[in-house]
């Protein structure tokens, strides 16, 4: 009964399982499919840099370091606020959102720099393969942390007059999900793209 | 119990976890991401420093997909579901790079 205040009434499904939840987990899995053919492609072509910059001499570690640091914790605020979201915790939930959206500009704001730094250094879109697999890459986890902050703030507007209600905990946990998964992406990409060079 | 609490119930297996514990997770993956950046700077173990490196990013993705995504708290067939597509992404990505 006390899972019930804190959540909507869904209709009975086949599964058992929230059709919503089911549908997005089918979405996030075939997400993985894509952005592992994304993955095989920057791996095909790094090496190719068509005497353009390469991952050696572009990448600042220490800078990525503290971006994956960034997208981690505002996982962290994201799943305090799904959690507060399902005990009722109306404001706090909105809060955590709003910390979670907030980090996340902040790690674009690291992409935003550190793409236009390599620009800066001769790495363009088509300078070389190995740049159009790189910006390819990145690029579309960056527009999907930029869709996952539009999501956030969205959610954040809807909440403002009374913090999410009961019925809202269903959508912040579905938006959280989706932001769990773009730091996943960026868990693998940070290891195979930044990592990786520095060792092999 | 009526059939909305059932099918609502079943999304949720077991109790999700509290807030202190969840804190301690994103501390740990802090902690973890640490020592991947520290890990690099280890020359010239590269077979011991790339696994390394693979094994703690393989741990930080199963702490985020079965902690924070509630895969553990959750009905067994999501996390069916996802690893599923997680699956056949290595799998593509290990024969592409095989045969390319």
């Amino acid at each position: 009964m006390g899972h019930q205040a804190t959540h909507g009434h869904h209709p009975p499904t086949n599964t058992g399982i929230d059709n919503l939840k089911l549908g997005f987990w089918i979405f996030l899995s075939s997400e993985c499919v894509f952005f592992g053919s994304l993955l095989v492609g920057y791996l095909a072509y790094v090496n190719t840099t068509a005497k353009g910059p390469t991952a050696e001499q572009l990448f600042n570690v220490p800078l990525t370091t503290v971006s994956s640091f960034v997208l981690l914790m505002s996982s962290l605020a994201m799943v305090l606020a799904v959690s507060a979201a399902h005990k009722g915790e109306a404001r706090e939930a909105r809060n955590w959102v709003l910390a979670t959206a907030l980090m996340g500009l902040g790690f674009l704001g690291f992409q935003v720099y550190e793409f236009s730094h390599f620009y800066s250094l001769g790495l363009g879109l088509s300078t070389s393969p190995f740049a159009t697999a790189f910006y390819t890459l990145t690029g579309f986890h960056g527009a999907h942390v930029a869709v996952g902050v539009i999501w956030l703030l969205t959610l954040w507007w809807h909440g403002r007059k009374s913090g999410f209600t009961a019925d809202m905990a269903d959508d912040v946990e579905i938006g959280g999900l989706y932001w769990h998964f773009v730091d996943l992406v960026w868990v693998v990409l940070f290891t195979v793209v930044y990592l990786l060079p520095e060792v092999v | 119990m009526g059939q909305h609490d059932r099918a609502r119930a079943k999304d949720h297996v077991h109790p999700a976890p509290d807030r202190r514990f969840l804190v301690r997770v994103g501390i740990w993956l802090f902690v973890i991401t640490l020592a991947e950046f520290l890990i690099t700077y280890i020359h010239g173990q590269r077979l011991i420093v790339t696994s390394g490196l693979f094994a703690l990013s393989a741990l930080k993705f199963a702490m985020v997909a079965w902690i924070f995504m509630h895969l553990k708290y959750d009905n067994r067939f999501l996390a069916f579901i996802f690893a599923f597509g997680v699956i056949l992404t290595g799998l593509i990505v290990w024969m592409l790079d095989y045969l390319h």
